[in-house]
């Protein structure tokens, strides 16, 4: 059954390099010594230890709790023991270091995911139940953008009405869903059916590229039996088919609107693997592993390995018979991938390829001027303006560039591949959106203080207004006293007493004065005394 | 580094001047070598110059020379000029076109206008006698013009009037007999004429329109451009040829006429200084087109392309501002 | 001669008229400039401008010959905002772009004298007199008033540190600097 297919705006074909690891089947990696997992694994997510140094842990077990519902724990990947819980490297292109608990295992192998029936599974369980394990076993998506499954799949309360699997692995070089898809159809299918279970979509659509023969074969077999109306899509190669807003515009013709989420439209879209998780999550299999694919001139082992999150990816590369010298790494596809800077950081949750070069030896081509020729508005799928947005974000116009939607980009590539002055595009975008980022936190951050300098101002005001009204009171007061006295007709004796009174008050007062000060003074003294010695 | 297709700006720039090859040849063969010599004068002028604003600039010129646009800029001039103009005329021209209309606004991709055409139009209004004086195509009523006498005329040092060969192009002649009162058909009988058009010059069009079928197949351009400078010119033509077809020369006439097709293929399509968006470039062609044929029918001038793709260069940035294209899930009536 | 005079005069005059119209009809009454001013302002209220707050400083530069670069907090962004919102030429900063900071009281040190509560422009300062002082890291702009006032000098500025959220991308290699 063909199915009418739409087109989005612009796309490349760039050269996709697969056969280097596109027939190797899944390998099972086994790690050394120690694994460490970072307790950030998604957006923003702040997570907390469970466990403490010296605890023994067993495979499975959870390590951390999240109080964000944007965050989920991590897991550990075998048994072991928590050696340490410190600063580690962290796989991100910064390069900075962030909390890890270390586990010292090895072996840490990936186990068999069985393919049952689903039914018996989900027995007696809400969808908000089903919706909780699915985050205590830690799924994210899988397809390298990593967004918390749990609250996607609550879509914002909205019914869905077509549910997308996203098997289009459109980026060179990666072929970890690809043999995923030809190796564990039935369980990728029946995590679909879970899917099915709790959104009740209308349709359920699988996207793979043409590819992917092999795969698209495989999925359509699995499909034969599903308790789910599941179509398998065969779609034109073409990069970035496989993102999600791209992939939507394809198989739907709709555009998700600009700074809105897919289920706005009834939509609701899903990496194979994510589906794969899923599937384990019911089976109360929380997420530990994921298959990488390693290729790379750099390595004599390519493949695609299962591997557990966690593992340094320095131990990979190593079993993978990385070159010796100087090695360019990059985490992810050569598009929107990112240079590794430090090899000791670990396999996490969205590492879904690593590509080993050595580093190089020519210098790369030189960087020319813009020369306005729109080769990349043509090619990109946003239908945005690279060429303005770069003006914008090389004279540092940040506004500029806010304003020509520099947010809407999905930093494809795709410009910067096709630009003949070979002008590092996505990297001025990138720069420019964390600039702005920063500075709308700091402008929320200047507004604060703004408010309270003003709330100071006026207290000051409000306190020196209260002390002017005081000060007015008790001087009426005194007038008044004194003229009430003249009134009275003041003789000498009935003064006499007032006044002796008010002496003998006066001449106590300064005496209580002079004890205070006097125990104060011997009070400060060994006190500064003190601090001088600390000091 | 995101990988690369092999598309290169220099690449990008050989294309093109391989694609005027046709239309080089096709003017040297019919109007004489002059054409041949001053390309010979205009390349080497180009490249000094610029590489001697490179050095004050303190860039490195074997970097950026290399990029082969000022070889295009000066084949851009020197195909534009008369064919027997003074050498120090060319390297003036060449030298304005590289020094002032692009290095001193900063060098490749800075400049707001056509170098090359800028270059031409110094030239046009500083010594409009020799700006005109075109030749009379070879084997049709005119004689050929041997090297010799050609190398004479351009070093000879004095500015040459041929009179037996030189004068005005078909259009400027069209012009002219126009005003005259002449009908269209009576005109035609008077200048010389070709098949379609003006002798030799259909074929030099033709040419340039054949080198610009090719840098559209090899996606080295789009056609907005060129198709919609065609289109605009067309569409005057049509109109008022069609209101009074006896004082107003068919859309055939103009469309293989002057420097049309040069202009539409290579001069407009400069992306430096034409409009970016699609839309935008639509419009940007089709007001060259049109100003083309305003200039050439009530202007001053036979032909207008240099004056015109500089007109609508000032009008690029208003009009890339106005032609935002919507992007993706951009809410109905809002544009990017 | 004389009909070009008039014609001119009678141009002068009448665009005179529309424009001194204008002026008096379309009148704006207050200064919304100083708003717009005030808001793009860091409000680090520290004074390194010269002017005892942000406001003070936007009405400044709203009414008379100041410059816009005298901001060392708002750095070269602010500048570059006042530019674009006063249409005047962007001008380099003069002091040196500071790395934001926020202040620490050393509690060892510190004896509860309250004047650096009373300095402190956002009131980022917890305590009271003879109880520990603490600064309020989250309120606190890195302004360093509350430096000089302290009589044993305990109040230390941190940097704040890059953290993953804040990290940006690098910028990359201008082609100015092209060998």
């Amino acid at each position: 059954m063909s199915r009418a297919l739409h087109t989005f705006h612009g796309g490349i074909h760039p050269s996709e390099e697969k056969g280097q690891t596109r027939d190797l089947a899944i390998t099972r990696f086994k790690n050394r010594e120690e694994v460490v997992v970072p307790l950030n694994q998604g957006i923003r997510a702040v997570n907390r230890p469970i466990v403490e140094v010296g605890d023994r842990v067993s495979r499975g077990d959870r390590l951390s709790e999240c109080f964000n519902p944007l965050s989920v724990p991590v897991h550990a990947p075998c048994n072991g023991i928590v050696t340490a819980i410190e600063e580690r490297p962290f796989t991100h292109p910064s390069g900075m270091q962030s909390l890890a608990i270390v586990l010292q295992a090895s072996g840490c192998e990936p186990h068999d995911t069985p393919a049952l029936p689903i039914a018996p599974l989900l027995e007696g369980l809400s969808n908000e139940e089903i919706i909780t394990k699915i985050r205590t076993a830690g799924v994210i998506g899988l397809g390298g953008a990593g967004f918390p499954t749990a609250p996607k799949l609550r879509s914002g309360g909205q019914q869905i009405e077509t549910l997308i699997l996203n098997g289009m692995e459109c980026e060179p070089r990666i072929t970890c869903d690809d043999r995923l898809m030809r190796e564990q159809p039935e369980q990728i299918i029946l995590g679909v059916e879970v899917l099915n279970h709790l959104l009740q979509p209308k349709e359920i659509l699988i996207g793979i590229e043409d590819n992917k023969p092999e795969a698209i074969e495989a999925m359509r077999r699995a499909t034969a039996n599903a308790n789910a109306p599941i179509e398998v899509v065969t779609c034109p190669t073409l990069y970035p088919s496989g993102g999600e807003k791209q992939l939507i515009q394809i198989l739907s013709g709709k555009e998700v609107p600009s700074g809105g989420l897919p289920y706005q439209l009834g939509i609701l879209c899903q990496n194979v693997a994510t589906a794969h998780a899923i599937y384990r999550a019911v089976q109360d299999r929380p997420l530990t592993h994921r298959v990488i694919t390693i290729s790379g001139t750099a390595v004599t082992a390519p493949g695609n390995y299962e591997v557990a999150i966690g593992t340094p990816i320095r131990q990979l590369l190593t079993d993978c018979g990385a070159a010796a010298g100087e090695l360019v790494v990059t985490v992810g596809g050569p598009m929107m991938g990112f240079p590794l800077k430090d090899l000791d950081s670990p396999v996490t949750k969205i590492v879904n390829s690593l590509i080993v070069e050595l580093a190089p030896t020519s210098p790369s081509t030189p960087v020319r001027n813009c020369i306005r020729c729109a080769s990349c508005s043509d090619a990109c799928p946003v239908r945005l303006l690279p060429q303005q947005l770069f003006w914008a974000t090389q004279s540092r116009n940040y506004e500029d560039a806010n304003s020509l939607n520099l947010f809407d980009c999905i930093e494809c590539g795709c410009c910067s591949h096709v630009c003949p002055s070979h002008i590092p595009l996505v990297d001025y975008y990138r720069h420019a959106k964390a600039v702005l980022r920063n500075q709308q936190q700091e402008k929320v951050k200047a507004e604060q203080a703004r408010k309270r300098h003003e709330f100071r101002d006026a207290r000051i005001l409000r306190e020196k207004e209260e002390k002017a009204r005081k000060l007015a009171a008790k001087r009426a007061a005194l007038k008044a006293k004194e003229a009430q006295k003249k009134e009275a007709g003041a003789t000498a004796g009935e003064e006499s007493p007032d006044k002796d009174d008010k002496r003998a008050a006066i001449a106590a007062a300064i005496a209580r004065t002079k004890a205070k000060k006097a125990k104060l003074q011997q009070e400060i003294t060994p006190q500064s005394t003190e601090a001088g010695q600390q000091q | 580094m995101v990988p690369h297709n092999s598309n290169t700006t220099s690449r990008e720039m050989a294309l093109v001047i391989l694609a005027m090859i046709p239309g080089l040849f096709a003017l040297g063969w019919i109007f004489g070598p002059g054409v041949w010599i001053h390309s010979a004068i205009a390349v080497p002028t180009a490249i000094v110059a610029e590489a001697a604003i490179l050095l004050a600039r303190g860039r490195n010129p074997m970097g950026e020379l290399n990029d082969l646009s000022a070889i295009l800029t000066a084949l851009l001039l020197a195909v534009s000029l008369p064919p027997l103009l003074p050498w120090w005329m060319v390297l003036l021209g060449t030298g304005f076109a590289i020094i002032l209309a692009k290095q001193l606004y900063g060098g490749l991709g800075q400049n707001p206008f056509n170098p090359a055409m800028i270059g031409y139009v110094i030239l046009l209004v500083s010594f409009p006698k020799e700006m005109t004086s075109w030749l009379s195509a070879s084997g049709m009523g005119g004689e050929t013009i041997s090297w010799g006498a050609a190398t004479q005329a351009i070093f000879g040092g004095a500015p040459v009037a041929l009179d037996s060969l030189s004068g005005a192009t078909p259009l400027g002649g069209l012009k002219t007999t126009l005003a005259e009162g002449l009908t269209l058909q009576e005109s035609l009988e008077k200048i010389p004429s070709g098949l379609l058009a003006g002798p030799g010059w259909e074929w030099v069009n033709f040419a340039f329109l054949f080198g610009g079928t090719i840098l559209l197949l090899t996606r080295t351009i789009s056609w907005h451009i060129p198709v919609s400078v065609l289109a605009g010119l067309s569409l005057m033509a049509l109109i008022f040829n069609t209101i009074d077809p006896a004082s107003y020369a068919t859309p055939l006439y103009h469309l293989l006429s002057g420097g049309i097709m040069l202009g539409a293929f290579f001069i407009a399509t400069d992306p430096v200084t034409a409009s970016t968006t699609p839309m935008g470039r639509i419009w940007f062609g089709l007001g060259i087109g049109v100003l083309d044929y305003i200039i050439r029918t009530w202007g001053g001038y036979p032909d207008a392309v240099a004056f015109s793709v500089l007109l609508m260069n000032m009008f690029a940035p208003l009009i890339d501002h106005f032609t935002q294209p919507t992007i993706y899930g951009a809410q109905k009536g809002e544009k990017a | 001669m004389v009909s070009a005079i008039l014609a001119i005069g009678l141009l002068a005059a009448s665009f005179g008229a529309l424009l001194g119209f204008a002026s008096v009809r379309y009148r704006v009454e207050g200064d919304p400039v100083v708003d717009q001013i005030d808001k793009l302002l860091p409000q680090t209220q520290c004074g390194q401008c010269g002017y005892p707050g942000c406001r003070p400083y936007a009405e400044a530069i709203a009414g008379g010959d100041v410059e816009i670069n005298l901001c060392p907090p708002g750095g070269e962004t602010v500048m570059i905002s006042l530019a674009d919102l006063l249409d005047r030429e962007p001008v380099a900063l003069e002091q040196e772009e500071k790395r934001p900071s926020v202040a620490r009281i050393d509690e060892q040190t510190c004896i509860g004298c309250t004047l650096c509560i009373q300095a402190c422009p956002v009131d980022a300062i917890l305590g009271s007199a003879k109880q520990m002082h603490t600064v309020i890291a989250r309120e606190c702009t890195g302004c360093e008033l509350c430096l000089p006032p302290c009589p044993v000098d305990c109040i230390i500025m941190d940097p704040i540190p890059t953290t993953l959220d804040s990290w940006v991308w690098p910028e990359p290699e201008q082609m100015e600097r092209l060998p």
